[in-house]
Formats: C-alpha cells, sequence, structure tokens
C-alpha cells in the first residue's frame, strides 16, 4: 500500500492525472456493464423459409432455336383439283428450366376455316451401334425416317410406297436444326444429343388437341366454327360491334408432362416439341384468303 | 528518527486523502446515475418492470414442425431450439419457451405440422403463412412489450450436383459492400451482383404484407405503416388491460406475399381485403400509402418516384379508368421486383423480436 502512495507521489503531475482518469474509467465501466446487458436483454422468434427461384419457360422452334424458325405465314393452300393433301405440319417447342409440367393454350381468330390439332412431337430414331453399343440416333435423311416410320407404324409390311409416302407426308415433319436459342442461357443435353446434325424428323405421338376442344365455339348453320360469346366481356368490355370471326377461340390443356421419365431426367432444363398440324376443305378456301392471328402460350401448372 | 515517524504520519495522512477523494467519486458517480434515472420521465409514469431480475415475459411457441430446420446452423445459429415444457403429469410436450439464459432468448419457431406457411419448393408470390406464439407473463398487472416483425434476406450457394446442398450462406447487408472480391467469392458472389442483393432483399421486405386478422379468405388489421409493429395491449381480449401471471396468451399474425399489384390494393380477382368488411377503406388506405411510401418501401423495380406517386394517387379515387391507367402503369414493375426477388434472394428468415418501449 505505501509502495504505491511511494509511486504515486512519484509521478509526475501529468502521470497523476492520467492514473486518476483511468482508474475512474475503470471504475465507472464496471458499474456500466451489468446495467447494460439487463438492457440488452431481449427475445427473438425466427423461421427460416426458403425463396424459389422462377419460371422460365419459352416458347421456342422445334429444337430450342429462335422463335423466328417457327414461321406459319403465308399457307398455300392449294388449287381446288390438287393432288396434294390439304395438310401442314409445324413444330415448335416448349423449352427452358425444369418444370414437372406445365399448360399449353392455344387461341386463334376464325376468318379462315382452317382446322387446328396439336400433337406431342417425338423425334425419329433409328438403332446404330456405336462401339458396341446399340443407340437410338436421329434420322437425318428422308430415306432413313421413311424406314424408321415404317418400322413404327407398318412392322408388318402391308404398305406399298405410294402408301407410305402418304402416311409419312401426315405424321411427320423435317425440320432443319438451327443453332440453339442465345436468350435461352441453359445447357441443353437434348442439344447436345443433337450435335453436328443438320436435319431431323418430327413424328406425331399422342394428341393433345383434335380439331375441336375449344372453351368457347360453335358451329354456325354453314358449319363454320365461330366464338360463343362466353369471353365477349373479357375480349371487348361492353363494346358490341365487332367481326364475329376476328373474336378468338380458346384452347388450353393442363398438366402436359414435360419429359416422359422425371426420374431419369432430374429436373435439367428441357424441351418438349408439338407438332401444330392445320388442315383445310379446299372448297371453303383460297390462296385470296383472310389473315388469322395464332396464339400460343406456355406456363408452369 | 523524527523523520521517520514524520514520513510515516505524512503518508497516512496522504492514503487517507485518497480515501476520501475515492468515496467522494464513488459517491458523485452514484448520484449522478440515480439523478439520470429520475430525469427520464417515462420511467415514473409507464409503469415497466425495470426490475433488476430480467423480461416480465417468456415466449413459447408449440409445435412439432420447424421450417428448414437443419439449415439453421448455416443461416443464423444463434436460433436454437427452446426449452421443452412439461404437462402436469411431467411428461414433455411440444411447447418450447423462451428463457433468461445466455442461450435461450432466440428461439426456433415451433409450428404444427398442419399449420400453413409450408412451402417444401421454396415461397413464390402468392404465399402466405400465420406465426403463432403465446406470451407467458412471469409476474401479474400491466404488461408493456410490443413485437416487431422483421424479414432477413440471404444469398446462398449450393453444391452443383444432382443434390443440390446449401454451402454456405451470407446475410444480405451493407457489410456486403465492404467485403473484397476474395471474400465474396467464397459465397459466389461478385460486387456486380451486390445491387440486385440489395433491391432484392428491400422488394422481399415490402412485398410480404403482415396483417393481424385473416378470416375466410381476407386479411384486415394491416401492421405495414406501423413498421411491422404489434403491441401486446392490442392482442388482449377487449377490456383487459393486465395480465396474470403464468397465463399464457396466444398471438398471431398472418404475413402474405402478394401475388399481383391488383391484389395488393383489392382490385379484380382474390383480393387481399373484404370490401364488405368495416375495416375494408381503413386498411385500403393504409395499404396504398404503404406502397406510395417509396422512401422507406421498396415495392416496384425500376420506376422513378414521381411515376409510384401519381399512380397510387389515381388508385385512390373511385374510378374505373384511372384505376385501370395505374394498374397499366405500375403491375409490370411489381412482377418484376417479384422476378428480382426470385432471382436473387435464397432465404429469408421471417423474425419476430420483441421490445419494451
Amino acid at each position: 500500500m505505501l509502495k504505491i502512495i511511494q509511486k504515486y507521489r512519484d509521478m509526475s503531475l501529468a502521470n497523476r492525472i492520467i492514473a486518476a482518469i483511468a482508474s475512474f474509467f475503470t471504475v465507472a465501466a464496471l458499474i456500466a456493464l451489468p446495467v447494460v446487458a439487463w438492457f440488452s436483454s431481449q427475445r427473438k422468434l425466427a423461421e427460416l423459409q426458403s425463396i424459389k427461384t422462377p419460371d422460365l419457360l419459352y416458347l421456342s422452334a422445334a429444337c430450342a432455336e429462335d422463335v423466328k424458325y417457327f414461321d406459319i405465314s403465308s399457307i398455300d393452300v392449294g388449287e381446288v383439283n390438287s393432288s396434294e393433301p390439304a395438310q401442314q405440319l409445324y413444330a415448335f417447342a416448349v423449352a427452358g428450366q425444369y418444370v414437372s409440367s406445365f399448360t399449353l393454350q392455344f387461341a386463334h381468330t376464325t376468318n379462315n376455316q382452317f382446322t387446328y390439332r396439336i400433337y406431342e412431337a417425338n423425334l425419329l430414331t433409328h438403332t446404330e451401334t456405336i462401339n458396341g453399343k446399340t443407340v437410338d440416333v436421329p434420322c437425318t435423311t428422308e430415306a432413313e425416317a421413311k424406314t424408321a416410320y415404317k418400322t413404327l407404324k407398318n412392322p408388318e409390311n402391308t404398305w406399298t410406297d405410294t402408301d407410305l409416302d402418304a402416311h409419312f407426308r401426315e405424321d411427320v415433319v423435317a425440320h432443319e436444326v438451327n443453332e440453339q436459342w442465345d436468350k435461352i442461357e441453359m445447357t441443353l443435353s437434348q442439344r447436345t444429343d443433337l450435335s453436328g446434325i443438320e436435319n431431323v424428323y418430327f413424328i406425331k405421338d399422342t394428341c393433345i388437341k383434335d380439331a375441336g376442344g375449344y372453351l368457347n365455339a360453335t358451329v354456325t348453320n354453314e358449319g363454320r366454327r365461330i366464338a360463343t360469346d362466353k369471353y365477349h366481356a373479357d375480349c371487348y368490355g361492353e363494346y358490341t360491334e365487332f367481326n364475329a370471326y376476328a373474336e378468338p377461340l380458346y384452347w388450353q390443356k393442363t398438366d402436359i408432362a414435360s419429359v416422359k421419365d422425371p426420374t431419369i431426367w432430374g429436373a435439367k432444363p428441357f424441351f418438349k416439341t408439338f407438332i401444330l398440324d392445320v388442315t383445310w376443305d379446299r372448297s371453303k378456301i383460297s390462296n385470296n384468303k383472310e389473315t388469322d392471328i395464332l396464339y400460343i402460350a406456355a406456363f408452369r401448372s | 528518527m523524527k523523520n521517520e515517524n514524520e514520513l510515516k504520519k505524512m503518508q497516512r495522512a496522504s492514503l487517507l486523502k485518497m480515501i476520501v477523494i475515492a468515496v467522494i467519486v464513488v459517491v458523485f458517480v452514484v448520484f449522478s446515475s440515480v439523478a439520470w434515472f429520475t430525469m427520464n420521465r417515462e420511467v415514473e409514469g409507464a409503469g415497466v418492470q425495470m426490475t433488476a431480475d430480467g423480461l416480465p415475459f417468456e415466449l413459447e411457441v408449440r409445435g412439432e414442425k420447424i421450417e428448414n430446420q437443419l439449415l439453421y446452423s448455416k443461416i443464423d445459429n444463434n436460433f436454437i431450439a427452446g426449452v421443452q415444457q412439461k404437462n402436469g403429469e411431467g411428461t414433455l410436450i411440444s411447447s418450447f419457451q423462451t428463457a433468461g439464459d445466455e442461450t435461450h432468448g432466440t428461439i426456433l419457431w415451433n409450428k404444427d405440422a398442419s399449420a400453413d406457411g409450408s412451402y417444401s419448393d421454396g415461397l413464390e408470390p402468392n404465399a402466405q403463412g400465420t406465426l403463432t406464439f403465446w406470451v407467458v407473463p412471469q409476474k401479474s398487472g400491466e404488461l408493456n412489450v410490443k413485437f416487431n416483425f422483421n424479414v432477413r434476406g440471404f444469398h446462398a450457394k449450393y453444391t452443383t450436383d444432382a443434390a443440390h446442398s446449401l454451402v454456405n450462406a451470407i446475410e444480405i447487408t451493407s457489410a456486403l459492400d465492404t467485403m473484397t472480391a476474395e471474400q465474396l467469392a467464397v459465397y459466389d458472389l461478385t460486387v456486380e451482383k451486390l445491387p440486385s442483393k440489395h433491391n432484392a432483399l428491400a422488394y422481399i421486405q415490402s412485398h410480404i404484407l403482415f396483417f393481424k386478422n385473416y378470416d375466410n379468405g381476407h386479411y384486415s388489421g394491416f401492421l405495414g405503416n406501423a413498421g411491422n409493429k404489434v403491441d401486446f395491449k392490442d392482442c388482449l381480449p377487449d377490456g383487459t388491460d393486465s395480465v396474470t401471471e403464468g397465463q399464457k396468451y396466444q398471438v398471431t399474425i398472418y404475413w402474405k406475399w402478394a401475388n399481383t399489384l391488383e391484389q395488393t390494393v383489392s382490385y379484380a380477382d382474390s383480393p387481399l381485403l373484404d370490401s364488405t368488411a368495416e375495416t375494408y377503406a381503413v386498411d385500403r388506405a393504409a395499404i396504398l400509402a404503404y406502397l406510395a411510401d417509396y422512401t422507406h418501401h421498396k415495392v416496384f423495380d425500376n420506376v422513378t418516384d414521381s411515376v409510384i406517386t401519381t399512380n397510387i394517387a389515381k388508385l385512390q379515387n373511385a374510378s374505373t379508368a384511372d384505376d385501370k391507367e395505374a394498374l397499366t402503369a405500375l403491375t409490370n414493375k411489381y412482377n418484376n421486383a417479384d422476378e428480382v426477388i426470385g432471382n436473387n434472394l435464397n432465404y429469408i428468415l421471417l423474425e419476430m423480436t420483441t421490445s419494451t418501449s
């Protein structure tokens, strides 16, 4: 004790002041600490939730290419006495991040008497042995495609060449493969399978839309399919002066599976191809025709 | 000899002086603290139990289920299971309480297995949930406590294999802006991504709306303009002002991530509010004021403040034409904000903090 006093005495005035201030703060801190601890006690509850990443689906050309390649303008309906079938097939796809199922919607005006059908589409393939393994390889030439088609549809080999040509034209559409749409910034494993291939053939699978199936269609006395007034208010509000053929017909199908086998697929980005089948009656339509607008939409369901 | 005695006397004297000074200093400190306390008028009238024996209440949650229980350690490991309670016979029940010790002040939120607000794929717009807890007063009398609801956001890094499991997560705060590129890279973050992260957090904090009541598909008692605060006194049954020790008082708050702007302003399909309810006008005005308050709530993506003000003002009129104009201007901005949320946030913590002021 006396030593401390001695030390204190030996210090200069400046040091004495410093020592005094330091000891004061120490005492003050000792008083303050328990006070602060008591003030900061509070209770908290928390619930942790994850956020889902948004869906990303695109409507693209048949192999996830830019949708500009899906060109359905200017159908040549042919002359009345033409021998060509009154049918045209177009392929498009729904591509994007994996969803287990989605809804496809289709709407169109009825200025022209076209009949629209939609089918799910599969790639026409033939088996090849590569490195000792049998793999399914897409058909790249018409001959290959026709052979594969015949094996599929006419295994008992009863068709003539003319029959084959007719059926082939009805069920299969050729597609020139372009590069993947740059807007779809995903790795599509199905595209990797198509690398280096320039032409593929799509064959109709399940029919998801037959000639009818609309939500708001009716048939006139002349046999034309036009829209009823079910969605008048939604389309036009209270407006009543419009062309009956301009009001769209609506169709949708929910829960379309994105891939055939989800468990094997593993939630990777995908594209699913569809075939739009347009048919017409030559007596009711000529090339000097009106314009129709078609809308196709897809979203996760 | 004489010098020695004199020296000792002097030393004793100076020791005495030091003791006297020390005592004076201590007394001075004590008196000034007391003076500060008495200067604070709030302390006198508030009736807050500012006693030395801890908070006058505990919180209790019940149920078997905890959302994303295994991930808390990577998100915020301050939250642990509450103290499990026993029933009358001494068997453990699924009720968990906070406690005043160091570890049980912040606990996980248990809920009933069938309660809503459970999304296995993650939250998306239109999600909704219920937050239920019980207040357990530790002494009878008046209880002054407020509950603050807060949304915290996290960015997460996942493994790149099919398992897609959580590697690490970091909270989106201003601290991110001070981190170096190497520190950010640990979480797969870059400096370019940070503005979107901050925006996403601001958007989700504004898009999740808290309500006091829910009835048959409609909400009422919007809390957004009160800073998402609920006063416990408002949760007591009408006419009661004080609580009984040990009795448990239930508080339920509802949250909703409004799907579209139309839904938020109770326009067209599935509106948030019931237009026939008494509280409709007050709640709708409160929601519109909330949307218009762009300083505190970032609701819309990439739109100027004046556009927000003019269009929310239009929604306040009863005119359908004005409504349509306003919605056309703003609805995509709301949806785009949702998309920013989905692309930038991986986890949110719906946190409730108590405050006694």
